[in-house]
C-alpha cells in the first residue's frame, strides 16, 4: 500500500513537472499554430516575406526576396543567465512570441564562457551561411579580439551583421563622501592628487575602463583603475566608500543616485537621460566622451541577403512595439535600431573606436 | 508596535490561497532542482522565471522564495545519499552526512538536515525582519581588504581538514589554489595556463570539480553490495527525528551556525558556501566530538545546513535594502523583482512596504512547507539507497554527467567532472583529502582577486591592507584559530614542565 | 598487482615535487610576470602555489621517513605502511567508468547526449552489474526517459541531439 502511495506521489510530481514545462512550450507552440491560421504561408514565397499579420505597425520596407524560416531558430546568448544581455534577448523573444511575429520558435540558449568567445565558437560550429542561429553582442564582441583573447574578428570575415538594437549609456558616479558635484570638482581633485582617486569597473578592458582612460587622456589626470568581476560587489564598494568612482548603468544604480547614496556626476550619453534630468552629460561638461555600449545581433558569415533582411525586419518590428519601448525606457537604454546594412557599416566605426580606446589602456 | 503591524500586513497577503499554492510549487521545484547534481537555486529561479510573467507580484515572490529555500535543502539530499553535493553550499554536508548514510542512518541525517535548515531559515527571517533596515550599512563596510581577511579566515579552516597527514592536506589545498588561478587574469587580461583552450578562459568552476571528486570517485570505489542497508525499522517517522540527546548536542551549534551564516550571507559575494565552511569549522572546534567529525557526526550535518539557509536569508539583506545582490541566486531574484516592476534599493521598505513584508511572510510560509515536504518525503528518498549498488552506480553516473552538462550547456564541463572523478579516485586511494582542494578552489579565486584589488586601492601598501580595523580583527581571529591550539599546547607543556621541575 | 601504501606515498611525494617544478616552468614559458607595473603580476599566485607544492612534496618525504622509523617498533603503523592500496576489482570498475565516460564525451555530438548516457547505463549494468540484457535495457530506457523529462522538458536544457531526435 505504501509503495503504491509513493508511486502515485512520484507520478503526480512528474506530471506536474511536464505540465510546467509544457506550459512554456505551448506559448511558443501557439505562435506556429496561429500564424498558419491567419492565412500566411511558411516557406512558399510570399511577397511580404515575414509571414505574420498580427503586429500593430505596418511593415514599412518591403524585403528584397522572400525568405521565411521553416525550422526553429537558436538565439545564442554568449553570457550567463540573468545578465544584461540575457535579459534583453529574452525580452526580444518574449515580444516576438506574444505578438506572433515569427512562424517558428526562437529558442534562447546560454553559452557563456571566455567573455563571449565560447558562445561565438558555438555559433561558428553551425557552419558558414547557417540561417537558423543568431547571437547577441555587447562590448566584449569588439574588445576581446582587440586584446588578443578571441580568435574571431568583429567584422564581416567572421560574422554577418543583422541588427543593432540599443545603446546602453552609463553615468559617472562618485561615492558621496568625497563631496563631488560636477565633473570639474572631480577633475580638479584628480589634478591635485594624482594616483589617489580609484575608479572601479567590471573587467580590465571593458567600457568602464575605457571611459576612465579617455578621461585620463582628455583631462590629463591620473585616476587609478581597480578591476572587479562582479557588478554587485563593485556597487557595494562604492556605497561603502572603498572605491571612489565608477561608471554605472542606470538599471544598476538609479535608486542610489536618486537617494543620494551615490552621487551622479555626469551621464556618458548623447543627450541627458530622461530619468536624471538634472544630471548634465559629459559632453556638456566639456569632455568629448559619449561612448556607450552597443547591443546588437550577428550571425555566421556568408548568410544570404534575404535572410538578413528577414531578421532585420523582424527585429525592427519588435523595436517598434510599445512593450519594447516600455522596456527600453525602464532600463534607461537608448533606442537606436539599425537594420542590417546600417549595422554592418556602423560596426566598422565601432571597431575603429574600440581600437583607438583600447590603445589608451596601458599594456606592458 | 510597528513591527507587528508590518507583519500583519505581510501575512494578509498570504490569505490568498493561490499564493500558498505557488509557494508550494516553488518549494517542490526548488527541492528537485537543488537535488540535481550541480544545479542550484540560481538555475531554479532562472528556469521558473517565465512562469511568473502573468502572476501577481505576491504569487511570483512566494514562488521564487520557495524555490530558493527548496533548492538549499535539495542540495543536501544527494549530498547525504550519494556523496554528490547538489550545489556548492552542500559540500560540507557530504563530510558527515554521507558517512551517516553509509552507517544506515540516512534518515536521521536527512531529518536533521531538513530541521536544521528550517530552524536556520526561520530564525534568520526573524533577524532579517528586525534588523534589515538597520544593518544594511554592515554589508557595505566590507571592501576588498576586509574580504581578503575573511578569505584568510576561511582558508585557516583547511588546516582542520587535513586529517592525519598535514602534508597531503596542504598538497590538496595548494593544488586547488593553483586550479583556481587558471583563466584570464582579472587585472591584466592575459591568459594564465589556458594554452589556447577557449573553454578555460573563464577558469574551472568548482562545481564540476566537486561533483567529480566526491560523486564519481565514490561510485568508482563502491561496487560491493554490502554496506548501505536501510531496514524498515529505521524509517519509522519517530526514528527520523533526532532524539532528545541529539538535540542537546546540536542545538548550540545550530544557534551559532545560524547567526554566523546570516552575518556572512549579508556580505555580497561571500554567500552560503563560505558560511557553511565556517560554520562546519566552528562546530568542529567547539564540539566535544570534534575529532570524530568526518565519520558521521550529526552536528557536522546540522551546522552547515542551518548556516547555508541562514546565509540565503542574509543575502536578501543587501539585495533588498541596497539593490546589491548578495549571491548569484539573489542576483537572478533581483532581476525577477525588477521584471515585476519592483526595484530593490534604499527606499524599498518604504515605497513597497506591502511587497516587502509580504516577502518576509512568504519566507515563513516557505519554511513551513519545507518542513512538511522534507520530512514527509524522507522515507521516499531513503528508499533510494536500497537499490542494488551496481545499478545505483550506473544511474548516478548518468545523473552526474547530465547535471555537469546542464551547468553550462557544454560537454567541456562533463569532461572536467570525469577528469576530477578519476583524479579523485587516486586521491582517495592515496588518502589525500578532497575537501581542502575544493575549499581552496572556491576561496582561492576570491582571495587572489580581493588581495590584488586591496593592494591597488592601498597603493601596494600591504601593511595598510591588514591594519584596517575590520580586516585586522578578522586576521587576528584567523591567526588565533590557526595557531591557537599549538600555542595552547606549547604553554601547557611549559607549565607541565615547570610543575615537574 | 600490489601497491604498498608506503610506495604510493613516495610516488605521490615525487609527483608533487615534479608537478611543482612543472608549474614554475610553465609559468616562465607563458611569460607570466611576478610583478607587473608595480602591482602583483599574473604569475604571483601560480608561483606561490608551485613553490608550496614542491615544499609539501618534500615534507611528505619527511613524513614517510618518520613513519617508517616508527614502523620499526610499532606493529600497527607497519601494517598501515605495508597495506596494499590498489584493488584489482576497483581498478576494473575504474576502467569501465573511464571508457564509458570517454564514449559519452566523444559520441554525444553524433548520437545525442541522452542516448549515450542511456547506452552507458545499459553497458555498465551488463558488464559490471551482470544483469540480464532485458533488465539492463529496461533500466536504461527508464533512466533516459527520466533524464529527458527532468532536464529537457522541465529545464529546457539544450542537449546535443542525435539521430533519434533526442
Amino acid at each position: 500500500m505504501k509503495k503504491l502511495l509513493a508511486l502515485a506521489l512520484a507520478l503526480v510530481m512528474s506530471l506536474s513537472l511536464i505540465a510546467c514545462g509544457q506550459s512554456k512550450n505551448s506559448n511558443t507552440g501557439s505562435s506556429t499554430g496561429s500564424s498558419t491560421g491567419t492565412g500566411t504561408s511558411t516557406g512558399t514565397g510570399t511577397s511580404t516575406g515575414t509571414g505574420t499579420s498580427t503586429s500593430t505597425t505596418p511593415d514599412p520596407t518591403p524585403a528584397p526576396a522572400s525568405w521565411t524560416p521553416t525550422k526553429d531558430i537558436e538565439f545564442v546568448i554568449p553570457f550567463g543567465a540573468g545578465g544584461g544581455n540575457d535579459v534583453m534577448v529574452r525580452k526580444l523573444v518574449e515580444i516576438i512570441e506574444k505578438n506572433k511575429l515569427c512562424p517558428v520558435n526562437i529558442v534562447p540558449v546560454n553559452k557563456k564562457g571566455g567573455s563571449g568567445v565560447v558562445g561565438y565558437t558555438y555559433l561558428k560550429d553551425q557552419g558558414k551561411g547557417y540561417e537558423y542561429a543568431l547571437a547577441s553582442t555587447s562590448a566584449s564582441f569588439f574588445t576581446q579580439p582587440i586584446t588578443g583573447n578571441s580568435p574571431f574578428s568583429p567584422d564581416t570575415t567572421d560574422f554577418s551583421f543583422v541588427a543593432h538594437i540599443v545603446k546602453d549609456p552609463c553615468v559617472i558616479c562618485a561615492t558621496p563622501g568625497l563631496g563631488f558635484k560636477t565633473m570639474d570638482d572631480l577633475v580638479n581633485y584628480a589634478k591635485a592628487n594624482p594616483g589617489k582617486l580609484k575608479w572601479g569597473g567590471v573587467g580590465s578592458a571593458s567600457d568602464d575602463a575605457i571611459i576612465m582612460y579617455m578621461l585620463n587622456t582628455l583631462a590629463n589626470v591620473d585616476i587609478v583603475y581597480v578591476p572587479y568581476d562582479d557588478q554587485g560587489l563593485l556597487t557595494a564598494a562604492v556605497l561603502g566608500g572603498h572605491i571612489d568612482l565608477c561608471a554605472s548603468s542606470l538599471a544598476e544604480s538609479i535608486e542610489h543616485m536618486q537617494a543620494g547614496t551615490m552621487t551622479a556626476i555626469a551621464a556618458v550619453a548623447d543627450n541627458r537621460l530622461a530619468d536624471l534630468p538634472d544630471v548634465p552629460t559629459v559632453l556638456e561638461e566639456g569632455y568629448d566622451i559619449a561612448h556607450q555600449q552597443n547591443r546588437g545581433i550577428v550571425m555566421n558569415p556568408g548568410v544570404a541577403d534575404e535572410v538578413l533582411a528577414y531578421y532585420s525586419d523582424l527585429f525592427e518590428k519588435v523595436c517598434n512595439t510599445s512593450e519594447w519601448k516600455e522596456y527600453v525606457k525602464t532600463n534607461a537604454m537608448a533606442d537606436a535600431f539599425m537594420g542590417y546594412k546600417e549595422w554592418t557599416e556602423y560596426s566598422k566605426e565601432v571597431k575603429d573606436d574600440y581600437t583607438t580606446y583600447l590603445a589608451m589602456v596601458p599594456k606592458d | 508596535m510597528n513591527l507587528l503591524h508590518h507583519l500583519a500586513l505581510g501575512f494578509s497577503i498570504l490569505a490568498d490561497p493561490m499564493v500558498i499554492i505557488y509557494s508550494l510549487v516553488g518549494v517542490v521545484c526548488g527541492v528537485i532542482i537543488g537535488a540535481l547534481p550541480g544545479l542550484g537555486p540560481s538555475v531554479g529561479i532562472a528556469v521558473l522565471l517565465p512562469m511568473c510573467y502573468g502572476l501577481s507580484p505576491a504569487c511570483a515572490l512566494c514562488m521564487l522564495c520557495g524555490i530558493y529555500y527548496g533548492a538549499m535543502y535539495g542540495g543536501s539530499i544527494t549530498a547525504i545519499l550519494i556523496n554528490t553535493p547538489g550545489d556548492s553550499a552542500a559540500i560540507m554536508t557530504t563530510l558527515d552526512g554521507y558517512p551517516l548514510a553509509r552507517k544506515g542512518e540516512a534518515g536521521k541525517a536527512l531529518g536533521m538536515s531538513c530541521l536544521a535548515s528550517v530552524i536556520g531559515g526561520t530564525v534568520s527571517v526573524v533577524l532579517f525582519m528586525t534588523l534589515a533596515p538597520i544593518i544594511s550599512n554592515f554589508a557595505t563596510s566590507f571592501g576588498p581588504s576586509e574580504y581578503f581577511a575573511l578569505m584568510v579566515l576561511g582558508l585557516t579552516s583547511i588546516a582542520g581538514m587535513t586529517g592525519k597527514s598535514p602534508a597531503k592536506g596542504f598538497l590538496a589545498a595548494f593544488l586547488g589554489l593553483f586550479v583556481a588561478g587558471i583563466g584570464i587574469d582579472l587585472v591584466f587580461g592575459t591568459t594564465k595556463f589556458v594554452f589556447g583552450n577557449v573553454n578555460l578562459y573563464s577558469g574551472i568552476d568548482f562545481v564540476p570539480v566537486a561533483m567529480g571528486l566526491f560523486g564519481i570517485a565514490e561510485i568508482i570505489c563502491n561496487f560491493q553490495d554490502n554496506d548501505i542497508h536501510v531496514d524498515k525499522g529505521s524509517l519509522k517517522f519517530k526514528k527520523l527525528l533526532p532524539n532528545g540527546q541529539e538535540w542537546k548536542r546540536t542545538l548550540p551549534h545550530i544557534g551559532r551556525g545560524t547567526i554566523l551564516g546570516f552575518i556572512v550571507g549579508m556580505l555580497p559575494g561571500a554567500g552560503a558556501t563560505i558560511a557553511s565552511f565556517l560554520s562546519y569549522d566552528m562546530a568542529k572546534r567547539t564540539s566535544k566530538h570534534g575529532k570524530e567529525f568526518g565519520t558521521g557526526m550529526i552536528e557536522g550535518v546540522a551546522a552547515p545546513e542551518c548556516a547555508n539557509n541562514a546565509a540565503s536569508m542574509g543575502a536578501m539583506v543587501p539585495m533588498l535594502t541596497l539593490g546589491v545582490p548578495g549571491s548569484g541566486a539573489t542576483a537572478i531574484m533581483m532581476g525577477a523583482l525588477m521584471m515585476l516592476g519592483i526595484s530593490p534599493g534604499p527606499s524599498f521598505f518604504v515605497k513597497n512596504a506591502e511587497v516587502a513584508w509580504g516577502l518576509v511572510a512568504s519566507m515563513y510560509l516557505g519554511n513551513i512547507i519545507l518542513v512538511c515536504i522534507g520530512l514527509g518525503a524522507l522515507s521516499l528518498f531513503v528508499k533510494i539507497l536500497n537499490v542494488k549498488t551496481t545499478t545505483l552506480n550506473a544511474l548516478i553516473f548518468a545523473f552526474i554527467l547530465m547535471g555537469a552538462y546542464a551547468l553550462e550547456n557544454s560537454m567541456f564541463t562533463v569532461g572536467v567532472t570525469l577528469f576530477f572523478g578519476i583524479l579523485g579516485y587516486f586521491l582517495k586511494k592515496l588518502k589525500v583529502p578532497a575537501a581542502p582542494m575544493v575549499l581552496a578552489l572556491v576561496l582561492g579565486a576570491l582571495t587572489e582577486t580581493n588581495l590584488r584589488q586591496a593592494l591597488i586601492i592601498a597603493d601596494n601598501n600591504f601593511f595598510a591592507v591588514i591594519t584596517k580595523p575590520i580586516s585586522a580583527v578578522i586576521i587576528v581571529i584567523a591567526l588565533l584559530l590557526a595557531f591557537g591550539t599549538p600555542i595552547k599546547n606549547l604553554f601547557a607543556r611549559l607549565r607541565g614542565g615547570k610543575k615537574a621541575a | 598487482m600490489k601497491l604498498k601504501a608506503k610506495l604510493g606515498d613516495l610516488i605521490l611525494a615525487a609527483l608533487s615535487v615534479i608537478g611543482g617544478i612543472v608549474i614554475l616552468v610553465l609559468n616562465k614559458v607563458q611569460g607570466l610576470a611576478l610583478v607587473k607595473r608595480n602591482q602583483m603580476g599574473p604569475g604571483f599566485f601560480p608561483t606561490v602555489c608551485g613553490i608550496a607544492i614542491i615544499f609539501f612534496g618534500l615534507l611528505l618525504f619527511v613524513e614517510v621517513a618518520a613513519q617508517s622509523k616508527k614502523a620499526r617498533t610499532d606493529e600497527a603503523v607497519r601494517a598501515e605502511q605495508e597495506a596494499g592500496i590498489l584493488d584489482p576489482k576497483e581498478l576494473r570498475n575504474l576502467l569501465v567508468f573511464l571508457l564509458l565516460g570517454v564514449f559519452v564525451l566523444l559520441c554525444s555530438k553524433y548520437l545525442g547526449l541522452l542516448l549515450c548516457l542511456g547506452l552507458s547505463v545499459i553497458a555498465y549494468l551488463i558488464v559490471q552489474g551482470r544483469e540480464k540484457w532485458w533488465k539492463a535495457l529496461i533500466i536504461g530506457v527508464c533512466m533516459t526517459a527520466f533524464l529527458y523529462l527532468v532536464f529537457v522538458l522541465f529545464l529546457h536544457v539544450p542537449v546535443p541531439k542525435g539521430p533519434l531526435g533526442f
